[in-house]
């Protein structure tokens, strides 16, 4: 029965897609090759459709009925205006030799690929947040406000196709509607060369991208890459024929289709200014009406765009979170998290040098995470392409939407201009006359079990036929706890953690396997403070290792404020900020009011008399940084006392008082700094600390630094063993 | 209307930022045992903080590991005793034991003698025994007192026993 249901919730959702798009045709009057038609409406109408389950969500009415409803209405309708009718003429025959080739590439290979679509969905960014967000939408009925998941930031285009077929078939039917973008790309690649005469070039560029190792495991999981690169290259394909045809109509679909790349996946971006800049300069070589052109596509992104940047606006007040936060300012993701996590996709383990990345991404695919197939060492002869004005309109396209690969260099982030490279690719071979050679060694070399004989042994990629699997004649269970490594703890915390439960850890967890709220470290500004305070109870690197003293004659205070004088790569902190009189410290007034600079949501947990909290600037010391407090009244001090933590020894400050309204002096330049002394029971008051912050539980893994401490002194951290599953323990806080 | 959309969504940006001040937020109380009460069941040598734990006879880490000498002693606060075992997590020096013989050590918790061992090998050794409930003290100190039979008197005068990698209560 499962199997029925994958299929029902992804054709569902397909055919629901392709209604949009016709519609949106027959509306427009735009008409298509009869070969063109259904690739480009399910395209097209995907954008739609995702839309309209954006707005679902936001409005909080995500059901599986709603969809359900709203997808028969909208397939009833065109079948209804009879939009389904292809009724334009017929692109020229392909050669049958071609033609075999082709059905023969795109069925024995689309056969391996939807047997692993259909099988659980067991790829690590699916089972995270692809699908683990798409679970939560269905189980909160809509977005909710999350602020802990900096993934729940990114657009999501293609997974609000997901959230209708999940609704139906769950997880597999996810990666199914991911496999129906996989099959379209080739089609669409094969009628825009048939569209410019170029049949073998088309065969050969489209099965170069069919059969690419990277593109056909992506394609297979509920991962978005190759369904953005279908977006992309289809609105490239409409481009093309705005230019021929100059129907302003055809901008509506490319400007959806732009903006709607940008809705898949950040890094597609590019779509937009390209797609204006083709418009703009097609228009002016024409000496054409600019404006209204201009307009119709920009309108028509916007109305794709908008949402999501209104959705992060709303929630964490950063339109392009989790980017930008330098321009963007706020408290859910933190700057020196952004870029310690942008060096990290800019630098991958194991790549040292550039010379290594050519090899990585088509034959090794060990570092990058997948590789394209060897003919891709091929890709230089694409150049040659430049010859003609159609590979001059490739290798553009190929240049802009590769531009982006250096902020992330794993192989899946090229993907986006694959397509444009294979045709380009393919145009020349096509030319020399070995095009139907290069196609025969990229089937053998591509083929799954072929592709384990030269690549790295950990690369990213298929490695079986998974028919018992995708048939569940291998339960799901068994298939999950065999290959996902989060799986068995995403079912251990749901047998153990209420509904109602949040738990903290380090690593990501198999998040769509799980009905419980997890809060994983690094992925959001609220989860990076409580893991640090957990991490407090065994280390005191966290902890107030040294005090700041500020002493000096009594004067009469309004206000006062401690100053970083240091520019260090260290990141400032302070645990307790405490205002000193002759007779000690002074009681905290409830009139008192706090600011600091930067982070200023932080700063009262340097005033909550807890050393295990901390106000911290999340970004590199810089001078000028600050704490401030305004005791409403004049107040007589004679000092200051900071506790800063161990982990910003090279940081300084200065007090400076405000004796007059507006007018500051400083009163000590430089602390004296003594020792501060050692927190006590820190275990305890780490794990009471969590507590307050609404955690109940904590899950770790077994390698993680402090994982024995906390197994073995489970009475010192007040904590009880849940139990352990796939080399992770799970916690109850006491 | 989309471009009015996204205009209008980069400007409300503008409404996203940060309350001007904050108040004093509510104090913190904690409730820290005793000082002197060390804070948990177990500890290894290259813990941070593991010093509380030693009352005697356990020199400074050296890598991953410390030297127990001729009568190391613990203490543990415990807050749960029933179905404890005592463990010790050690290995025995090869000059040691060419030096002194074979290592002979007594267990005491609480002054109960929990264990006497030999090794007659070197190497890590890993000695677990489960302990009476009668012999532990909830919330209070517990203490480990091992004597080491034969130790060996280095050139420097220190007596050394053997390499102390880590000990407490386990379940």
């Amino acid at each position: 029965v499962k199997p029925v249901w994958i299929l029902t919730g992804a054709a569902f959702t397909g055919a629901a897609s392709l209604s949009c798009g016709l519609l949106l045709f027959q509306r427009l009057a735009i008409t298509f090759y009869r070969q063109e038609l259904y690739p480009y409406a399910f395209v097209a109408g995907s954008a739609i459709f995702s839309l309209l389950i954006f707005l679902m969500c936001a409005a909080g009415i995500a059901y599986t009925w709603t969809f359900v409803a709203a997808g028969a209405v909208l397939i009833a309708v065109s079948i209804k205006l009879g939009a389904w009718k292809r009724t334009g003429p017929t692109l020229p025959p392909l050669p049958r030799l071609w033609m075999a080739a082709f059905i023969a590439g795109w069925s024995a290979y689309g056969g391996f690929y939807l047997a692993y679509a259909m099988a659980p969905e067991a790829s690590p960014d699916g089972t995270a947040y692809h699908l683990g967000l798409v679970s939560r939408y269905l189980r909160q009925h809509g977005f909710g406000w999350i602020t802990t998941n900096m993934y729940a930031n990114i657009s999501m285009g293609i997974e609000m196709l997901y959230l209708c077929a999940f609704s139906i078939g769950k997880h597999s039917a996810a990666a199914v509607v991911h496999f129906l973008f996989l099959m379209n790309l080739p089609l669409l690649i094969l009628a825009f060369s048939r569209r410019h005469n170029m049949p073998a070039a088309g065969v050969t560029g489209a099965l170069f991208v069919f059969m690419s190792p990277v593109i056909g495991l992506d394609g297979s999981t509920a991962y978005i890459d190759v369904a953005m690169a279908t977006v992309v290259f289809c609105g490239f394909c409409m481009l093309q024929i705005w230019s021929q045809e100059r129907r302003n109509a055809l901008l509506v679909p490319v400007g959806l289709l732009a903006g709607f790349a940008y809705a898949c996946k950040l890094t597609a971006f590019v779509a937009v200014p390209y797609a204006l800049a083709f418009v703009l300069y097609k228009l002016i070589r024409s000496r054409a009406q600019v404006l209204k052109p201009l307009l119709i596509t920009a309108a028509c992104a916007g109305v794709m765009i908008a949402p999501w940047l209104a959705k992060n606006v709303l929630i964490v007040g950063n339109p392009f979170s989790p980017f930008f936060n330098r321009w963007f300012p706020n408290p859910h993701v933190r700057i020196s998290l952004e870029e310690d996590y942008m060096r990290s996709l800019r630098h991958y383990e194991g790549v040292t040098s550039a010379a290594q990345i050519p090899l990585e991404l088509t034959l090794r695919g060990g570092w990058l995470n997948g590789m394209l197939g060897p003919v891709f060492l091929l890709a230089p002869i694409m150049l040659l392409a430049a010859r003609r004005p159609l590979g001059r309109q490739l290798l553009l396209a190929a240049a802009v939407f590769a531009s982006t690969y250096p902020a992330n260099i794993g192989t899946r982030f090229l993907i986006a201009a694959v397509p444009f490279i294979a045709l380009a690719m393919a145009m020349v071979l096509a030319k020399w006359r070995v095009a139907a050679l290069t196609v025969v060694f990229h089937a053998f070399a591509s083929w799954p079990y072929i592709v384990s004989l030269y690549s790295d042994k950990y690369a990213w990629r298929i490695e079986a036929f998974r028919i018992n699997e995708a048939l569940r004649i291998e339960s799901e269970d068994s298939f999950l706890r065999r290959v996902v490594p989060g799986y068995p703890i995403s079912k251990l915390v749901d047998q153990h953690v209420p509904p109602d439960g949040r738990i903290l850890t380090y690593q990501s967890v198999a998040e769509a396997y799980t009905e419980r709220e997890i809060l994983v470290c690094y992925q959001g500004g609220l989860n990076n403070m409580l893991c640090e305070m957990w991490a407090s109870g065994f280390v005191p690197y966290f902890l107030p290792s040294r005090h700041w003293n500020f002493r000096f004659d009594e004067v009469s205070a309004r206000r006062i404020r401690l100053v970083q004088t240091a520019r260090t790569d260290q990141i400032w902190s302070v645990s307790e900020l405490r205002v000193m009189s002759p007779l000690g410290e002074i009681a905290r007034n409830p009139n008192w009011r706090l600011k600091a600079f930067p982070n200023p949501w932080d700063v009262q947990l340097a005033f909550d008399n807890c050393p295990m909290t901390r106000w911290k600037a999340w970004q590199q010391s810089e001078p000028g940084m600050s704490i401030e407090v305004d005791f409403g009244a004049p107040l007589k001090v004679t000092g200051a006392m900071a506790a800063i933590p161990g982990d910003n020894p090279a940081t300084s400050g200065r007090l400076e008082i405000e004796t007059e309204s507006g007018h500051w002096k400083t009163f000590a330049a430089a602390p004296e700094v003594t020792p501060a002394p050692p927190v006590a029971n820190p275990r305890r008051t780490a794990i009471e600390d969590l507590k307050r912050y609404g955690i109940t539980h904590i899950a770790i893994v077994n390698s993680e630094f402090f994982a024995n401490d906390l197994f073995r002194n489970r009475a010192a951290w007040g904590i009880t063993l849940l139990g352990e599953a796939g080399n992770c323990r799970l916690y109850q806080l006491n | 209307v989309g471009v009015l959309l996204l205009v209008l969504s980069i400007l409300l940006t503008a409404c996203a930022s940060a309350p001007e001040s904050y108040p004093v937020p509510p104090q913190h109380d904690p409730a820290p045992p005793p000082a002197r009460l060390v804070q948990a069941d177990y500890v290894r040598a290259d813990d941070p903080g593991a010093d509380s734990y030693f009352i005697k006879d356990v020199t400074a880490l050296e890598g991953t590991f410390r030297w127990a000498l001729a009568n190391p002693k613990f203490r543990f606060l415990l807050t749960k005793t029933e179905n404890r075992s005592f463990q010790i997590e050690f290995a025995v020096n090869p000059t040691v034991l060419e030096k002194a013989g074979p290592l002979e050590l007594t267990i005491l918790l609480n002054e109960h003698a929990l264990a006497t061992i030999r090794h007659t090998s070197v190497g890590d050794k890993v000695f677990r025994k489960q302990v009476p409930q009668s012999w532990l003290l909830p919330n209070t100190e517990n203490l480990v007192d091992i004597r080491v039979r034969n130790p060996w008197t280095a050139p420097d005068g220190v007596q050394l026993g053997f390499v102390f990698r880590g000990a407490g209560f386990i379940e």
